[in-house]
């Protein structure tokens, strides 16, 4: 028998309309929150302009250190020095490209003559950022590598701090100051979301032209993170295999001073990066992985159990229907499915209203949903759009999530409905 | 009548078994919640010790030699000159109360210091992270920490003056030793395991927290003032504001800047208030408890829609029955009673295994760590109570849409059918 499953859904709704709608609101609670909950940990890692290749990354955010003299468990962890960079990133073939930068943007205070000065986010980075970074120039382009080198004085500016700063973005070649240094305007960038932890600053610089590029310590480390660009995915087993090599080579340089590097297994995807937000402790993906999947279970199976109760009531006022459906030569396999799929249907539609919810409310409230980069001086996260919240993967992710909700709401109701004794259910009796 | 409920519930075991299964997960997690909110707000309670209302860090820094304004080959003489202007500056104006310098030592602050410090065979090794603040000797009077024997915040500030002393919280020694204060050591040397010297105590303060979320129990630390010629060494500028007179404080500070500020090398690249330094140091902690808010709320939400669901359908299969209840006199409370009745009695049923549940959590320490232990009687009991109460409320919510069109039956229309 063929049968049109949204009739039928549609059919049941509408004899037990409060039961439904109350089963409707649940689901569409479920996948709402759920939805929350994935938006909150893929903003981390899905790409969005200006990070627009976060899936062809490799993030070295710190290094780690230690000394021959220090105790067994001692470590140093943080940024690399500009030795390291050098040594390692910039002599790197494999890869697309590759940038390091500042660690954190740090707030400094900007100036036109004849007006006050205001502090913003300013980072320091090297040429290699605007390749590995996907930003959008109104005006002017980015500094370039002999720029960087020869530390000249340049900077890129977001958006609103040019207008902040001269009233306009037609900027390019205008000079201001940066703590009291002369810096030219090199270019204007669409402003950038401080969810962009890595990327987000109001303006930067070459980092040659501040302390950072001489800051070190037992030359190796310093005030730098660096990330590398592959061409594809499937290059990062070479690219690892080429970083190893590198600091391989340079750890012999830094044996001679007692010093060895301990490497964490680093570079991390990002997906590992946004997970180890400490330098001094090495991925435990397993845990992150665990503690997801305990919060989703939660989320889910206390609906899915709610469901399944009503799922089972709304099923026992059809047990004459099924009963004649057995007795005319239906199978339990096609009478499962048939409730499987007709409540899936409904699953979908609740899903596709919670998705909807999430969306719109992570759009309003994302400011304070999302957590902005630890060097903002921001209180709330800016710039959150459509385009960083719903991808397809995240579509994929509440049709997942519904499929399982389904699953586990009507699996065993419809189970037991496929079980009934076919005289006692078409006479009526319990 | 109650054994008849009973009998009732068994009746419709297999939509109760639903129900049950149910309110136990919820009452786990929600016991698990509660715990943890239970324990988050008594820390943000406990007394913290020190007052960030009114208060400013000023982000000061020198320049550098990309600055045409730059002056090189400054002597420190020199360099402590300007600084010590500066702050008589920023002194001088008229909304500021006072002024002081730290290194690692402001409130709200991700960098830490720490230290080791010995008194004969005492040490505060096992107190925590022993924090230690070298300070300039107005810190106490800009975050208002008093002393423990009733010192003002001046009177600390006055005994900081003395270069080679120190000031230690009150509880240093509280938790390895059980000294419940510091009076019988004011006036012992201590050797500091930091800088490898000897500073004598001069006296102790009221402790003063890490954070907002962080316990009373963990919160020991000690300052020391650094003398006038070292204060280059000090790197972050605090001050108060007097009250009421914050209005536009940074816009008009940042205006004056660059004509007041900018001395020697010495230069202010912004100003932060401590309202913003607070929210953004806690940011992680406020996320989680706002998330576990939010789980107690999606839970309470599933247990009122589960149970206006089932019951729903429950009253209106029940339609007959109620009916003959009414005819034999029962009145529309006694229905009422009896269907709200059915669900507090699952709940009152799962409760003690729910409870079972909570014990093995905290037998095996997956709960919140307070007061140097997972299990508190009373924290166990109330949280047990407020979930129940909570879940007690969503039953009773849920069924009273139900229980209301029950109680409106008329028997006769009922009946109509038999």
């Amino acid at each position: 028998m063929k049968i049109n499953y949204f009739k039928q859904a549609w059919a049941s709704m509408r004899q037990q309309p409060v039961v439904s709608t109350v089963s409707v609101i649940g689901t569409a609670l479920a996948i709402f929150l759920i939805m929350i909950v994935v938006m909150i940990l893929e903003i981390e890692i899905v790409p969005f302009a200006p990070e627009s290749n976060r899936d062809r990354w490799l993030v070295q955010r710190f290094g780690s250190i230690k000394h021959k003299q220090w105790g067994e468990n001692d470590s140093s962890n943080g940024p690399l020095g500009y030795n390291a960079i050098k040594a390692v990133f910039y002599e790197m073939k494999t890869p697309e490209a590759v940038t390091a930068f500042e660690v954190h943007p740090e707030i400094a205070s900007l100036s036109v003559p004849g007006q006050p000065a205001f502090g913003t986010e300013k980072l320091g980075v090297d040429h290699g950022f605007f390749d590995v970074m996907d930003f959008t120039f109104i005006s002017g382009k980015p500094f370039t590598k002999a720029d960087f080198e020869s530390a000249i004085p340049m900077a890129v500016l977001s958006e609103s701090t040019a207008r902040r700063l001269f009233g306009s973005t037609d900027v390019t070649g205008r000079e201001f100051s940066i703590n009291h240094a002369p810096y030219r305007v090199s270019g204007v960038v669409k402003d950038v979301s401080n969810l962009a932890k890595l990327a987000y600053a109001n303006v930067w610089i070459p980092f040659t032209t501040t302390n950072t590029a001489k800051y070190s310590w037992c030359s190796y480390m310093g005030g730098l993170s660096a990330v590398i660009l592959a061409k594809d995915p499937s290059d990062f087993p070479a690219i690892r295999e080429e970083y190893n090599r590198l600091f391989a080579k340079l750890g012999d340089e830094a044996k001679a001073s007692g010093w060895e590097f301990i490497m964490r297994d680093r570079p991390y995807t990002q997906e590992v990066s946004a997970n180890t937000p400490w330098a001094n402790s090495s991925p435990d993906m397993d845990r992150v992985h665990r503690s997801h999947f305990i919060i989703y279970l939660i989320l889910l199976l206390v609906p899915a159990v709610n469901l399944s109760s009503m799922t089972h009531s709304r099923l026992q006022r059809r047990r004459e229907e099924i009963g004649v459906r057995r007795a005319f030569g239906a199978k339990r396999s096609t009478i499962v499915t048939d409730i499987f799929i007709e409540n899936l249907v409904i699953t979908i539609l609740a899903g596709i209203i919670g998705l909807i919810l999430s969306v719109v409310f992570a759009l309003i409230w994302g400011g304070t949903l999302f957590a902005p980069s630890y060097g903002s001086g921001a209180l709330t996260s800016t710039g959150v759009g459509i385009g960083m919240l719903f991808h397809w993967s995240t579509f994929g992710w509440a049709m997942l999530f519904c499929f399982i909700l389904n699953l586990l709401s009507a699996g065993i109701p419809s189970w037991q409905a496929s079980r009934i004794n076919i005289v006692n259910a078409i006479s009526g009796k319990r | 009548m109650k054994r008849k409920l009973l009998k009732q519930i068994r009746n419709e075991w297999r939509t109760n078994v639903w129900l049950a299964i149910e309110l136990l997960i919820v009452s786990v997690v929600m016991w698990y919640i509660i715990d943890n909110l239970y324990t988050t707000f008594s820390i943000m309670n406990e007394p913290r010790g020190f007052d960030t209302e009114h208060c400013y860090l000023i982000n000061s820094s020198e320049l550098t030699d990309q600055s045409p304004d730059y002056i090189p080959d400054q002597t420190q003489e020199q360099r402590t000159a300007d600084l010590l202007t500066f702050i008589d500056r920023l002194e001088k104006r008229p909304e500021i109360e006072c002024v002081a310098l730290g290194q690692n030592a402001y409130f709200y602050n991700g960098s830490n210091s720490g230290t080791l410090m010995t008194c004969d065979t005492f040490s505060t090794s096992g107190a925590g992270y022993f924090v230690r603040r070298y300070v300039s000797p107005e810190f106490p009077k800009v975050f208002r920490i008093h002393g423990a024997n009733g010192e003002t915040p001046e009177q600390l500030s006055e005994l900081l003056e003395n270069r080679r002393g120190f000031l230690i919280s009150d509880n240093a020694f509280k938790r390895s030793y059980g000294i419940e204060n510091m009076r019988d050591f004011i006036g012992k040397d201590f050797f500091n395991g930091a800088s490898n010297d000897t500073l004598r105590l001069l006296g102790a303060y009221l402790p003063v927290r890490y954070n907002d979320y962080s316990a009373l129990e963990w919160a020991v630390s000690m300052m020391t003032a650094y003398p006038k010629e070292d204060y280059t060494g000090l790197t972050e500028i605090v001050v108060r504001v007097r009250d009421n007179m914050d209005t536009d404080f940074i816009e008009n500070l940042m205006k004056d800047a660059d004509r007041h500020f900018r001395i020697g090398n010495y230069y202010i690249a912004s100003v932060k208030s401590f309202d913003d330094i607070r929210y953004i140091h806690q940011r992680n902690e406020s996320t989680t408890t706002r998330n576990y808010i939010v789980g107690v709320l999606f839970l309470l939400l599933n247990i009122f829609l589960g149970l206006l669901g089932t019951f729903w359908f429950r009253t209106q299969q029940r339609v007959p029955e109620i009916a003959i209840r009414k005819a034999n006199g029962a009145t529309r409370t006694d229905i009422f009673r009896r269907v709200i009745g059915e669900g507090l009695i699952l709940l009152l049923i799962i409760t003690p295994v729910a409870a079972a549940f909570d014990w093995v959590l905290v037998y095996f320490e997956i709960n919140t760590y307070y007061h140097s232990a997972y299990f508190e009687p009373i924290r166990f009991i109330t949280c047990l109570l407020v979930s129940f109460a909570l879940m007690a409320l969503m039953i009773i919510l849920g069924i009273l849409i139900p229980a209301n069109r029950a109680m409106k039956i008329a028997p006769a229309k009922a009946l109509m059918d038999e």
